[in-house]
């Protein structure tokens, strides 16, 4: 059993990691940081992926699910400005740190630039994995990456084969 | 720049309305009204556009937007822009003005109201499909908007005419002398209006047909947005995913238990036919995956498991090339007694799986009869085949049901979405549900697992070619496959059309020649894959006449010019020898060519290549692509298509299969088939031969069937003849780790 006990809109609610505190017949109840908002759910088992929670749990449904074993990266979120495959990520591990989604990117400055360049360039065809790519590419501007070495550190696939347009998106940015 | 509108409409029609009128087809009905709310937060705090459907496809906002109902798929092949541009130039509006959705699945917008093949997309065909009647509907909403406002003033409309504003917002008006009325201000009278004969298309020059406008669905595809079947939400919803047989074929024998966590346990399979698996209700995506991998089956496993092996399929398809029962698909003068042929080779391709990023899912909300109201089944599915969803749906409802069915967006296709297997095991978990939405999903392990493959293919080419005139004076294909066809009840004694597209209808001129085609009888299920039997029997084909060309010692693309007869064809041909620098590879590289014609359009691609002599790796540096696919809608869709399908084509080249042991399917994830990631990806140079006066070719598999043969011919280039590779993939072995 999951469920979304609650939805807080402040933003300074203090995380409670409570992985190892009291575990209800209900489930565990976490809170996490997403997209600058503090959310609290309830898992039955705080190994679940991040991805789900995310999806299922709190309605974030541009995180997409692709392969479950972080080859695809249809699931690339930020945790702490860094890339990480939700896919397999415990939710638990989440707990504290800062996630970005995709749903976040706009109001990011790298998010927002990488999102008009994907525009500029025209980039997206089925879009499914361009969550994914998008969330890679951001990581890799926060890193210090620039123009085509951003596409060097993404390793997303795209059933579509969007790579052309990727690589020239990311090369103004 | 046009947006998509996403919100899903709630026009219902109950089973018998669905059957009764979509057969009854006829032409496009007018003057319904459709009140769509608008749902975004922005339109709700200020006032809501009154929207008025002037016909049944072109809907007008008070606020001059105009929304175009798709009846095609967007699986991102781009449809639902290539229409609305259509669209918009009969209405004479701005690109700015134009909003596009798929359009509500039912009768109004189904069958043949929306093309001769209903609700289908695929077969590259979407635009063909569906233009003529989106053009009409288009034209006729213009006449309506020009009567309404001719109405208006007591004048002719004859009267009147069209501007647009020529700055922003860019708003159509209707104008008669110092009169002037927008679209917007007249859409809810034009909707009243009878219509009357069709009004002629075409009256004005194209101006965004042949442009390369923006597309609609861009703009929320980045920033998660845009509406995915895998991401219906609705109130009180519950997560399910089903397990399978492991063995192609196999059933359910006995359940075990509910695991803990599960809400319910359903057996889902083919109408009146046994269970094939075991879907799992539970909390989350996550948990109903987990439930179904753990929960404790028994599976009856089917006499065909030996014979469902790839080692065994390969011998079997051997012994039938020897010794089969062919069907002759195509005999040009063929005598017997000609001299031994030049050549002869056999080229093996394997069963490949769809590999779709959205993996396959649909919603389902079943709300049992009550009272005097029927029951009803609401389906949310990326489908290539709404109406075939319906029809699925109404088949398993009790009688009288109402079936509502809305097509979400499709995170790719390539074929597999036409299918219904996932509708029907998501209809089966609904109606075990009665009042709580169910989302299902297949895990991506499911997915691979339990594919409708591309077929297997073992091909025989045996020909030979006179050096003097470079003329191929003899052609002999056999061609061993299983038919899509024959799997769905067409006779096995038939010719198998799309087994043999591409072998029996080559743009070369071969006589004496004759086609085989025979029958494989492995029953793993195989379905439609993008570009179907022409990428198959492209890669022989062209194999095998670079392999002729040697053989006379004859430049592979002179040798291809002197038995070709089409000249759109040659020109495609004569145009890409200056666009790939033809004979001038980077040092280390070498320049493979192939060309196909199909789909109503011709195709031309030389991949340059190198090969690491350490690792045998192959590194594709650039395809070089010429495109003739007539009526040019958008290049930069084109474009898209082909350099997408070059993406597609290497890893189908070098790398993708899926195999069987014992029945049971080998690549079940991306590690073990491996698409290319992008530091992989050539430069794809495409060069669009526009033929205004040509009917519109299709273009969403035009870009696959060249790939696989280039780059074999340019790898046999490079490393001897004694190197060609004549099976597919390049690398069977081959995997993906996490990087």
């Amino acid at each position: 059993m999951a469920s979304e006990s609650s939805n807080s809109t402040a933003r300074n609610t203090a995380s409670t990691g409570s992985t190892s505190t009291t575990k209800a017949s209900a489930g565990t109840a976490l809170t996490l940081t997403v997209n600058g908002v503090n959310r609290t759910i309830t898992v039955a088992n705080t190994s679940m992926p991040l991805l789900w929670a995310l999806r299922d749990l709190l309605g974030l449904t541009g995180t997409k699910y692709g392969c479950g074993i972080e080859i695809c990266g249809a699931c690339t979120v930020l945790v702490n400005n860094q890339p990480e495959k939700s896919c397999d990520m415990d939710v638990g591990s989440a707990v504290g740190k800062s996630i970005m989604t995709i749903e976040g990117l706009a109001a990011d400055v790298d998010g927002q630039k990488a999102q008009a360049a994907w525009v500029a360039s025209q980039v997206p065809q089925c879009g499914y994995c361009q969550s994914g790519m998008l969330m890679a590419a951001v990581g890799a501007m926060k890193a210090g990456h620039h123009g085509t070495s951003i596409m060097s550190e993404m390793s997303n696939l795209c059933a579509c084969g969007t790579y052309q347009r990727i690589r020239k998106a990311v090369s103004s940015l | 720049m046009g947006a998509m509108n996403n919100e899903a409409s709630e026009v219902s029609v109950t089973r018998r309305d669905f059957l009764v009128r979509a057969a009854a087809g006829g032409g496009l009905m007018v003057g319904m009204q459709l009140p769509l709310a608008r749902l975004t937060g922005e339109a709700l705090a200020q006032s809501v556009p009154v929207q008025s459907s002037v016909t049944a496809w072109i809907t007008v906002g008070s606020d001059d937007l105009i929304t175009v109902q798709i009846p095609g798929s967007e699986m991102g092949q781009g449809i639902m822009t290539g229409l609305s541009q259509i669209v918009a130039d009969e209405l004479r509006v701005d690109w700015s003005r134009v909003r596009a959705r798929h359009a509500p699945v039912d009768a109004v917008h189904g069958g043949a109201n929306a093309s001769a093949w209903g609700r289908f997309t695929g077969g590259s065909l979407g635009i063909r499909l569906f233009s003529p009647g989106l053009r009409q509907a288009a034209a006729n909403a213009r006449t309506l908007l020009i009567q309404a406002a001719a109405n208006t003033w007591s004048v002719s409309p004859s009267a009147c005419s069209l501007v647009v504003s020529p700055t922003a917002p860019f708003v159509t008006s209707v104008v008669s002398g110092a009169k002037k009325l927008s679209y917007g201000a007249l859409a809810s009278a034009a909707a009243q209006l009878a219509p009357g004969a069709n009004t002629p298309v075409g009256q004005y020059p194209a101006a965004l047909v042949g442009a390369s406008v923006p597309r609609v669905d861009i703009p929320d595809k980045v920033t998660g947005a845009a509406q995915f079947g895998i991401d219906v939400t609705l109130p009180g919803m519950v997560f399910a995913s089903v397990r399978h047989a492991p063995v192609v074929g196999g059933t359910v024998s006995a359940v075990g238990t509910k695991p803990a966590g599960a809400l319910a346990l359903v057996k889902v399979g083919p109408v009146g036919g046994p269970s094939n698996g075991v879907a799992v209700v539970a909390a989350t995506t996550w948990d109903a995956i987990s439930a179904a991998r753990s929960v404790s089956v028994n599976w009856t496993t089917p006499t065909s498991a030996a014979a469902n092996d790839s080692v065994a399929i390969a011998a079997r398809a051997a012994v039938l090339m020897a010794s089969g029962t062919p069907v002759v698909a195509l005999n040009n003068n063929w005598v017997s007694g000609l001299p031994t042929p030049a050549v002869s080779a056999t080229y093996a391709l394997p069963y490949l799986a769809h590999a779709t990023m959205e993996p396959l899912n649909c919603t389902v909300r079943y709300t049992p009869a009550s009272g005097a109201t029927p029951p009803l089944c609401e389906v949310w599915a990326p489908t290539q085949g709404p109406d075939a969803t319906a029809a699925t749906a109404a088949a398993l409802c009790p009688a009288g049901s109402t079936v509502r069915v809305v097509n979400t967006l499709l995170g790719s296709g390539f074929g597999r979405k036409y299918e219904q297997d996932y509708i029907r095991e998501a209809v089966q978990v609904g109606l075990a549900m009665p009042g709580v939405p169910v989302k299902l999903t297949w895990s991506r392990e499911e997915d691979f697992a339990n594919d409708q493959y591309r077929p297997m293919a073992l091909s025989f080419i045996a020909a030979t070619a006179e050096p003097a005139h470079g003329r191929i004076t003899q052609w002999r294909n056999r061609i061993v496959t299983p038919s899509i066809a024959v799997q769905r009840g067409a006779s096995a004694t038939a010719v198998d059309s799309s087994a043999v597209d591409g072998a029996a209808n080559t743009p070369y001129r071969l006589s004496p020649a004759l086609i085989e085609q025979v029958l494989h009888d492995a029953t793993i299920p195989v379905g439609y894959w993008r570009s179907v039997g022409m990428s198959i029997n492209t890669f022989a084909v062209e194999s095998a006449m670079d392999e002729l060309a040697l053989s006379i010692g004859w430049d592979p693309i002179q040798f291809r010019l002197a038995n070709l007869t089409d000249t759109r064809m040659m020109a495609v041909l004569n145009a890409l020898k200056t666009l790939s620098a033809w004979g001038a590879p980077g040092k280390g590289r070498a320049q493979g060519v192939a060309i196909a014609a199909g789909f109503g359009s011709y195709m031309g691609q030389v991949a340059e290549l190198s090969v690491n002599a350490t690792t045998g790796a192959v590194s594709v540096y650039r395809v070089s692509t010429v495109v003739d696919c007539g009526m040019v809608i958008n290049p930069d869709l084109i474009r898209a298509q082909i350099e997408g399908a070059v993406a597609q084509g290497i890893a189908t080249t070098l790398y993708m299969q899926q195999t069987f042991v014992k029945g049971v399917a080998q690549a079940t994830n991306f590690n073990r088939y491996r698409l290319i990631r992008g530091s992989e990806m050539p430069v794809v140079d495409v060069q669009i031969i526009a033929g205004q006066g040509n009917p519109i070719g299709g273009i969403g598999e035009v870009g696959i069937p060249c790939v696989a043969p280039a780059i074999a011919n340019a790898y046999a280039r490079l490393l001897g003849a004694s190197a060609r590779k004549r099976s597919l993939p390049f690398f069977p072995g081959s995997t993906l780790s996490d990087g």
